[in-house]
């Protein structure tokens, strides 16, 4: 029988493997499987085009949404309506953001459409975006413009207009039109 | 004996046990890629023909011929819309679908009068078509329904194959609405040229069963559901089969107790035959001989609006008696 | 012990320590992104089943690869480190049998009946090919998973109990104290997961080496030998364990484990006898089919037979259920039990529903989540509750019994089964009727009716039902989604 020997350092390497897997357990159990809330998000969406509340979107206040749909849209946005129709337009939210800014408020006008598919929500985005907006680094399909935004999410258009301009203002865009993204499912 | 554990390994065991374990290893890789999430391969669903022949010109959508023999009527028919050679050309396969639903005799007009379906048979070879099959989906036995409706005999006499409910193959078919699911008896998706024979019956739930009904002999387990919405769903079948020709059989027809029947006292003998092209025409020929109002069959109303036909019976040439 | 043992140990002892703490968090309902699922992700047995019998290698088996490739390099070092079930009776033959019992050389050595596991591996692999999945029965990982969760944890306090937990307990036990006799008696004789490792172990680049001109055939090698392999001698690489405690045993050190050794000599008579083998492949073709007609049949749609939301149509499941029991632990209302005899015999152990006991949450899709060979499909809760603008996925529907219920048959009151019901608009409506009572008072009742285009089976009116023992409101399985003909009713008219 051979005698017990004490290990070698060099043997502990065989324990290795070990230590990936613990640590790749370890990552893995940071992570939360799909969060249950999702299914909300889901059930708010199916109900119509949603604006994010002013938390959310990094806002002071808002004001109260106004919902319109295919009869009442002129109500809203007048002659342009026609344009909407065309594309399948199906209903929309709309309302303002304030934020604040020391003593004065800056406001967003946000606006959000739904139309019958992504196609038409596309189109209207396409025939809106003015010629010297930029894609928005880290968010997907939104171009903005130093006082506009627009973004589309699957049947969803939004429509964001700041009230000035500047880097609050364009920081403002952003905020709200993250949030937005962020609540679709 | 030599020690085999003394001899150090020579090169060539050495590169074929290297090899044999690449081998393996190959195998395996190769075998985990090729069926890594692969699906067994859709079935595909198979598409339902459009059986129609174009356009007659100046002749009638449909025409009725009454008299005493019903394969006279019947010949007369044909020759009015065209002839049997503007419809079957040499070398088709056509399949035949009479109403052979029930267990019942001819003379108790639960299904095709078997002379029709023989005459039919006869006038489709005739024509030089290569085969022709005489099917349905019975709702009793199928042997006993072919054999004592007489469609079995009296057609195989003429040179039509049999395929019965128990024989016949069924397969996924791109059937929509109601009617999505079930399967379509496969020898009519293959075919070239589809007649459809209806029988001018009584339905306890529908109020009549005509041409358009007649297509749950095609559909295979589940059809039965779509007596929940009957009408609705009779104008969808209307809708996504369209049979080369419509002949709608009133040699003799069931008032009443249908669609099965069994009483004498409840048929009357009309001895008329229509055919046409247009299977609204008959369909609403086949509710006149019956005595209803066509408005008032909820199925017509929902086949005319999906454009299926003309619900006019003005479309049909009333060819009188022989 | 040298220090190869020791890390053998160590290994040894983390990995049924993983298996058995992921085991432990999944039936607590751990919401963190553990992998519960990788011991059978990893388990060749399944993929190469799942390959013969359905036909694909859904998503993450393809790590069994990994575990191949590892046995072509080193032999079944899966069977001596890792399997939790090897290292159980590992523990159970030390446990219950002294050293003297338990190292001798002639409880150690090869019995020609150990051939039985092959057999055994190609039953179930004809039996895959003729369309029948029954690698679960034997699979180690699946049966220490059932064993312990279905079985012997349920005991414990605060377990949840699962009809015929016994049995999957009971064979596990089997298993533990027959090591007491002849240890790792399973993984000798019956293991159909060793059997395919040690086909492929027969090509292994890394193996027992036996110096003979330093042997002595003194048989202490023997003595300790977990896989019975007879190092000395005819070593079986497709026994051995490597699990080495033949080389510190061999007091001449003849003994090392060495890549691509010389072969030693065959065994006097073949371990494996092709005849026996064709003859089990032939009763096999012969007795599958009979299973398949067990029930009914496959064709024939059980009424009894709730299957999770996202379950492949029955022919499919059956290809690809490896009876593992983990849908059953991470089903958060204990709604999934074991089949007995809702599938017939091809289905036992196979997940049912049983509403009684659970019902199926309704935005709940844990079951789809953890299934590690795809039998229960993954699903969002959005598609799942039809919240995404489709059909939700139905399990079944509910079925009213007027002649228990209690507004129908006894004139009380009662709602709490369209209460209960999750879905929107409600599958439970009412009838509004007044009725004089026993004292000839009139009582206001509302008499459930079950809207069948609404109703997705997830049974939770059953559970709640206040009429015990059989509720007066029940599901069946007619309204699947996953059965296009086990339907009730006419779809809804396109929206």
């Amino acid at each position: 029988m051979g005698a017990t020997r004490w290990p070698r350092p060099w043997h502990l390497l065989f324990l290795l493997p070990l230590v990936g897997v613990a640590v790749w357990l370890g990552w893995r159990a940071q992570r939360v499987r799909e969060d249950p809330a999702h299914i909300l998000l889901a059930l708010r969406a199916v109900a119509g085009p949603t604006l994010p509340a002013e938390l959310r979107a990094g806002a002071t206040r808002r004001t109260p949404l106004q919902s319109y749909d295919k009869e009442t849209l002129y109500e809203f946005i007048d002659g342009a309506a026609e344009a909407y129709l065309a594309n399948g337009f199906e209903r929309c939210t709309a309302t303002v953001y304030a934020f604040a800014d020391g003593a004065a408020e800056l406001e967003v006008a946000a606006e959000a459409y739904r139309f019958g598919g992504t196609t038409g929500a596309r189109t209207q985005m396409t025939s809106e975006r003015p010629t010297d907006a930029a894609a928005v680094p880290g968010l997907i399909d939104t171009f903005a413009d130093p006082s506009s935004l627009l973004a589309v999410h699957n049947r969803d258009f939004l429509k964001l207009t700041a009230m000035g301009s500047g880097p609050a203002a364009e920081a403002a865009l952003r905020r709200v039109a993250a949030a937005w993204l962020a609540e679709q499912p | 004996m030599i020690d085999p554990y003394e001899t150090r390994l020579s090169r060539r065991e050495l590169v074929l046990r290297l090899s044999s374990t690449g081998l393996v290893a190959g195998a395996v890789g190769v075998g985990a890629l090729l069926f890594h999430d692969r699906r067994a391969q859709a079935a595909g669903l198979r598409p339902i023909p459009d059986w129609r022949v174009p356009g007659g010109g100046s002749l009638p959508e449909a025409a009725a011929a009454h008299g005493a023999d019903p394969a006279a009527n019947l010949r007369r028919a044909i020759e009015a819309v065209g002839g049997m050679g503007r419809f079957v050309k040499k070398g088709e396969v056509v399949v035949i679908k009479p109403n052979v639903g029930w267990d019942r005799l001819p003379e108790q007009a639960a299904n095709t009068d078997p002379q029709v379906v023989a005459e039919l048979v006869r006038l489709c070879r005739g024509a030089g078509a290569k085969r022709v099959v005489v099917t349905d989906n019975s709702c009793n036995d199928p042997r006993r329904c072919f054999a004592r409706s007489g469609i079995a005999a009296a057609a195989s006499q003429a040179g039509a194959e049999i395929v019965d409910g128990s024989a016949a193959v069924f397969v996924p078919a791109s059937v929509s609405g109601y009617s999505s699911g079930i399967e379509v008896m496969e020898a009519v998706l293959l075919a070239d040229r589809v007649i459809n024979v209806p029988v001018v019956k009584h339905h306890s739930l529908s109020r009549a069963t005509l041409g358009m009904k007649n297509w749950m002999g095609v559909l295979g387990k589940g059809r039965n559901r779509l007596h929940q919405s009957i009408h609705r769903s009779v104008a969808e079948l209307g809708a996504m089969f369209r049979p080369t020709l419509t002949v709608m059989d009133a040699t003799r027809i069931l008032l009443a107790n249908g669609p099965q029947g069994g009483s004498l006292a409840d048929v009357k003998t009309v001895g008329a035959v229509a055919v046409g092209t247009d299977a609204l025409a008959c369909e609403v020929w086949g509710a006149v001989q019956m005595g209803l109002q066509p408005a008032s069959l909820g199925f017509i109303t929902e086949a005319a609006q999906r454009g299926i036909g003309r619900a006019d019976l003005a479309l049909v040439k009333d060819l009188g008696s022989a | 012990m040298r220090w190869v043992q020791r890390i053998r140990a160590v290994y040894q002892g983390f990995f049924l320590l993983l298996f058995l703490w992921l085991l432990a968090r999944l039936a607590a309902g751990d919401l963190r992104d553990l992998p519960f699922s990788v011991f059978h992700h990893a388990d060749p047995l399944s993929a190469v089943g799942l390959v013969l019998a359905a036909g694909t290698l859904p998503g993450a088996l393809a790590w069994a690869t990994l575990l191949i490739l590892l046995t072509l390099l080193f032999g079944r070092v899966f069977c001596g480190w890792i399997c939790p079930l090897g290292t159980l009776q590992h523990l159970a033959s030390r446990l219950f049998s002294g050293r003297k019992r338990r190292e001798s050389q002639l409880v150690n050595r090869y019995r020609r009946w150990y051939a039985l596991k092959v057999y055994i591996l190609v039953a179930l692999l004809v039996g895959a090919l003729l369309g029948t999945l029954q690698s679960g029965w034997l699979d180690p990982l699946s049966l220490t998973a059932r064993g312990l969760a279905s079985g012997l944890w349920a005991a414990l306090p605060g377990g949840r109990l699962v009809p015929g937990g016994w049995l999957a307990a009971g064979l596990l036990l089997g298993i533990l104290v027959a090591s007491r006799f002849i240890p790792r008696l399973f993984c000798r004789a019956l293991c159909p997961l060793g059997a395919l490792l040690g086909l492929f172990a027969r090509f292994s680049l890394f193996r027992i080496r036996r110096r003979a001109s330093a042997c002595t055939d003194c048989g202490a090698c023997t003595f300790a030998c977990q896989g019975a392999d007879e190092p000395l001698g005819s070593h079986r690489v497709h026994e051995c364990h490597v699990c080495l405690n033949c080389l510190p045993a061999c007091p001449k050190a003849a003994l090392g484990y060495a890549a691509l050794p010389a072969l030693p000599p065959a065994p006097a008579q073949p371990d494996f006898s092709r005849r026996t083998a064709i003859g089990t492949a032939i009763v096999t073709l012969t007795v599958g089919p009979l299973l398949r007609a067990s029930g009914g049949g496959r064709d024939a749609a059980r009424a009894d037979l709730i299957r999770p939301p996202g379950a492949l149509p029955e022919g499919e499941f059956l290809k690809q259920c490896v009876k593992c029991s983990l849908c059953q632990q991470a089903c958060p209302t204990g709604a999934l039990h074991p089949a007995i005899a809702q599938a017939g015999v091809e289905g036992f152990w196979s997940p049912v529903l049983i509403a009684r006991r659970g019902w199926c949450e309704f935005a709940c899709t844990r079951c789809g989540e953890v299934c590690p060979t795809g039998a229960i499909a993954k699903l969002t809760s959005a598609r799942k509750t039809g919240y995404d603008g489709g059909e939700p996925v139905r399990i079944g529907t509910a079925f009213v019994d007027r002649g228990r219920c209690l507004p129908w048959a006894m004139g009380t009151p009662c709602i709490v089964c369209e209460e209960m019901c999750p879905t929107d608009p409600k599958a439970i409506w009412f009838v509004e009727v007044e009725e004089p009572g026993r004292d000839g008072q009139p009582v206001r009742l509302q008499r459930p009716m079950v809207d069948p285009q609404r109703c997705t089976g997830c049974g939770i009116c059953e559970n709640r039902c206040p009429v015990g023992a059989k509720a007066a409101i029940s599901i069946s399985s007619v309204g699947e989604s996953r059965d296009p003909l086990n339907r009730l009713v006419l779809p809804p008219p396109a929206r």
